[in-house]
C-alpha cells in the first residue's frame, strides 16, 4: 500500500486527484494541503511514500518545498497544467510528471513506476533502522534553477566549500546549501564516514585505502579521486575496518 | 607576307580579341560597380551604357590594332569607319545585356528571399500572439477545475464551461477589431474572473465599480481582459491567503478612467520579458490615441497594485 499525499494550493484541484485515486488499488491518500510551510510539518509527521505534487503555488513552488525537507524525499509525482520551463529544471534524472487535467491511465502508469522504485529500493538493502540517510533513500538537492533527485548510494563524496557543500555523483557535482556538520548528523554512520573537517567519504564507493603521513591514511575512491584522512579519523576507520 | 605568317596573325587576332575582351570588360566591370552603376535605375542606366559601350569599343579596337601591329607585324591604322568599330560595339552591348540582367535576376531572388523570410517572421509573430492571448497556463487550470466541479457542482460546471467558452471566443473574435465597445470588454472580464473565482474558491473577491456612463464607449479589444490577467497571474496567485480584485470606470468632463486593483505589491522586473503583456498594452494605446491615452501602475498606500488607464472620449 503506497501511502500518498497531495499538495495543491487549489482545493478543487486535490478534490479532482483524491476522485481518480479513489478507483486505484494499493494506494492511500493519507494527508493533504494548500499551504507549502503547513505540508513540510505534515510530511515530516506522517512521513508518506509519494507526494503528488503542484509546481506552482502561492509562496513557494514545488520545488523550492522538496529543496526544505529535512531528510529524505518521497517519491514524487509532478503535477503541472502547462509548465514547460519549471519543468525543463530536471535535466539529468527522468522524472515522473502529470499535466492536468490527469488522465487516469497516465496516472495509473506513474503509480505502477513509482511501486516498482519503492520495491527496488527496499530490497537492495537491509534497513539499518537507526532513522538516518541510508543509502537506498533518495535526496532532493536544487542548485540554483537545476534540481536532481539521487539515490545516496550514487552519491560518492560530500566536499564542504565555506556554507555550503558539493555533492558528487554521476558526472554532477551540484552545490547545496547545508553544512557538513549537519550531513553528518543525518547520513547513516554505517555507508557514510567523516574523513576530514572537508570530507564525507560513502564506504561503498571506496577502492583503497593506503598509509599516509603522520599515521592518517589516504582512501582512494572508485573514480580515482584521493582524500586524506586525518589523524583522529584514521583512527576510527582502522577500528570500523578491523571488524 | 607567306601564307603561314597570314595564319599566325588570323589565330594571334583571336587570342588577341579574347585576351582584350576579358581585361577590358574586367575593368569596366570594377568602374561600373565604384560608379554605383547598379544601383542606377532603368532610365538612367541606359544612355551610360550606351556611351560606355562606345569608348569601350573604340579603346579595345585602338588597342587591338596597335598590339596587333607590335606583335604580329600587322599593318593595320586606326580608321573612323571601321566596321570592326561598330561589331565591338555591339559586342559590348550584348555583354552589358548579359551582365545586368544576371545582377538584376540575383537581386531578384535576393529580395524573394527576404520577403519570404519577412513573411515567415510575420506569421510566428501572430502565431505566437495567438498563444499568449490564448494563455494555456488558465485554459488547463480552468479545465481541471471544471473536471473536478463536475462531480461536487454539476451545475456550476456547467456555467463555467459557458464562461470559458465565452472568453475563448472573444479573444479569437475580438482582437481582429480595433475597437469594441468598454461594455463587451467589461462582459469578457466578468466571465473570465467567474472561472478564476471557481479555482481559486475563497481566496479571490471580486469587486465591479462600474459607472454606468462609461459603458458605450470604445475601447482596443483585450485591453482592460490583459491588466486583470496580469493582477491574478502576479498579485492573487502569489498570496497563500488570496486576495481582492476591483475593476473601477470613472467618467470625467473629456475623459475616461478606469482603474483595477488587486492585493500584492508591484515588483518592477528587470526582465523584458515579464512586463509584455504592460508594455504590449502600452503600445496598443499609443496605436489607438497617441498621447492622449496612458497607462500607469504603482503601489498604492493601502497595501495594493493599482494599475490606471486614462483614455479620450472619442467625438465620433
Amino acid at each position: 500500500m503506497i501511502r500518498a499525499m497531495i499538495i495543491d494550493d487549489e482545493r478543487l484541484a486535490r478534490q479532482e486527484i483524491k476522485s481518480l485515486l479513489e478507483n486505484i488499488s494499493d494506494i492511500e491518500v493519507v494527508a493533504e494541503s494548500g499551504v507549502v510551510d503547513e505540508a513540510l510539518d505534515i510530511i515530516e509527521k506522517e512521513n508518506p511514500d509519494l507526494l503528488l505534487l503542484d509546481i506552482q503555488m502561492p509562496g513557494k513552488t514545488g520545488f523550492e518545498l522538496l529543496d526544505e525537507l529535512d531528510g529524505k524525499a518521497p517519491e514524487v509525482i509532478f503535477i503541472t497544467a502547462y509548465d514547460e520551463y519549471a519543468l525543463k529544471a530536471f535535466e539529468v534524472n527522468a522524472l515522473d510528471y502529470l499535466m492536468k487535467p490527469v488522465e487516469e491511465e497516465r496516472l495509473r502508469e506513474s503509480l505502477i513506476k513509482v511501486k516498482k522504485r519503492i520495491a527496488d529500493r527496499q530490497n537492495q538493502a537491509e534497513p539499518v533502522g537507526d532513522g538516518k540517510l541510508d543509502i537506498k533513500d533518495q535526496v532532493f538537492l536544487k542548485d540554483g534553477e537545476k534540481c536532481w533527485f539521487v539515490e545516496l548510494d550514487k552519491v560518492r563524496l560530500f566536499e564542504s566549500e565555506g556554507n555550503y557543500v558539493r555533492v558528487y555523483f554521476d558526472d554532477q557535482r551540484p552545490l547545496i546549501l547545508k553544512s557538513l556538520n549537519a550531513l553528518t548528523d543525518r547520513l547513516s554512520e554505517k555507508f557514510f564516514f567523516r574523513a576530514s573537517r572537508k570530507h564525507i567519504i560513502n564506504l561503498r564507493w571506496v577502492e583503497k585505502v593506503e598509509t599516509w603521513f603522520n599515521g592518517g591514511l589516504l582512501v582512494i575512491l572508485k573514480d580515482g579521486t584521493k582524500i586524506e584522512v586525518s589523524r583522529r579519523q584514521s583512527v576510527k576507520l582502522k577500528e570500523m575496518m578491523a571488524l | 607576307m607567306s601564307g603561314d605568317d597570314i595564319t599566325i596573325g588570323a589565330i594571334g587576332g583571336i587570342y588577341l580579341v579574347f585576351a582584350l575582351g576579358l581585361t577590358v570588360t574586367h575593368f569596366y566591370r570594377s568602374i561600373l560597380i565604384n560608379l554605383g552603376w547598379l544601383n542606377l535605375d532603368l532610365f538612367r542606366l541606359v544612355p551610360r551604357v550606351l556611351a560606355a559601350c562606345i569608348l569601350l569599343a573604340i579603346a579595345f579596337h585602338f588597342a587591338y590594332i596597335h598590339i596587333g601591329n607590335l606583335i604580329f607585324g600587322w599593318t593595320l591604322k586606326f580608321l573612323w569607319n571601321d566596321q570592326n568599330l561598330f561589331a565591338w560595339g555591339m559586342l559590348f552591348f550584348i555583354w552589358n545585356l548579359i551582365y545586368f540582367a544576371y545582377i538584376f535576376f540575383q537581386r531578384y531572388r535576393k529580395e524573394e528571399i527576404k520577403n519570404l523570410k519577412l513573411e515567415a517572421a510575420r506569421n510566428e509573430y501572430e502565431l505566437r500572439r495567438l498563444r499568449d492571448q490564448m494563455n494555456p497556463h488558465f485554459i488547463f487550470n480552468a479545465m481541471n477545475t471544471i473536471r473536478a466541479l463536475i462531480e461536487e457542482d454539476p451545475k456550476k460546471a456547467k456555467k463555467a464551461v459557458t464562461q470559458l467558452s465565452n472568453v475563448l471566443r472573444s479573444s479569437l473574435q475580438t482582437g481582429k477589431q480595433e475597437f469594441i465597445e468598454l461594455k463587451k470588454e467589461l462582459q469578457i472580464v466578468h466571465d473570465y474572473l467567474e472561472i478564476e473565482k471557481a479555482r481559486y474558491e475563497e481566496r479571490l473577491t471580486i469587486n465591479m465599480d462600474i459607472d454606468d456612463s462609461t459603458l458605450s464607449i470604445q475601447i482596443p479589444p483585450l485591453i482592460l481582459q490583459t491588466i486583470v490577467e496580469n493582477c491574478i497571474k502576479h498579485g492573487i496567485a502569489k498570496l497563500p491567503k488570496g486576495g481582492a480584485i476591483l475593476v473601477q470606470t470613472i467618467r470625467h468632463s473629456d475623459h475616461v478612467e478606469i482603474n483595477v486593483l488587486n492585493d500584492g505589491e508591484y515588483i518592477p522586473s528587470p526582465e523584458a520579458t515579464s512586463s509584455l503583456g504592460l508594455e504590449n498594452t502600452r503600445n496598443r494605446l499609443d496605436l489607438s490615441f497617441g498621447k492622449n491615452a496612458w497607462l500607469t501602475i504603482g503601489n498604492t498606500d493601502s497595501g495594493s497594485v493599482k494599475t490606471h488607464i486614462h483614455l479620450p472620449i472619442s467625438t465620433t
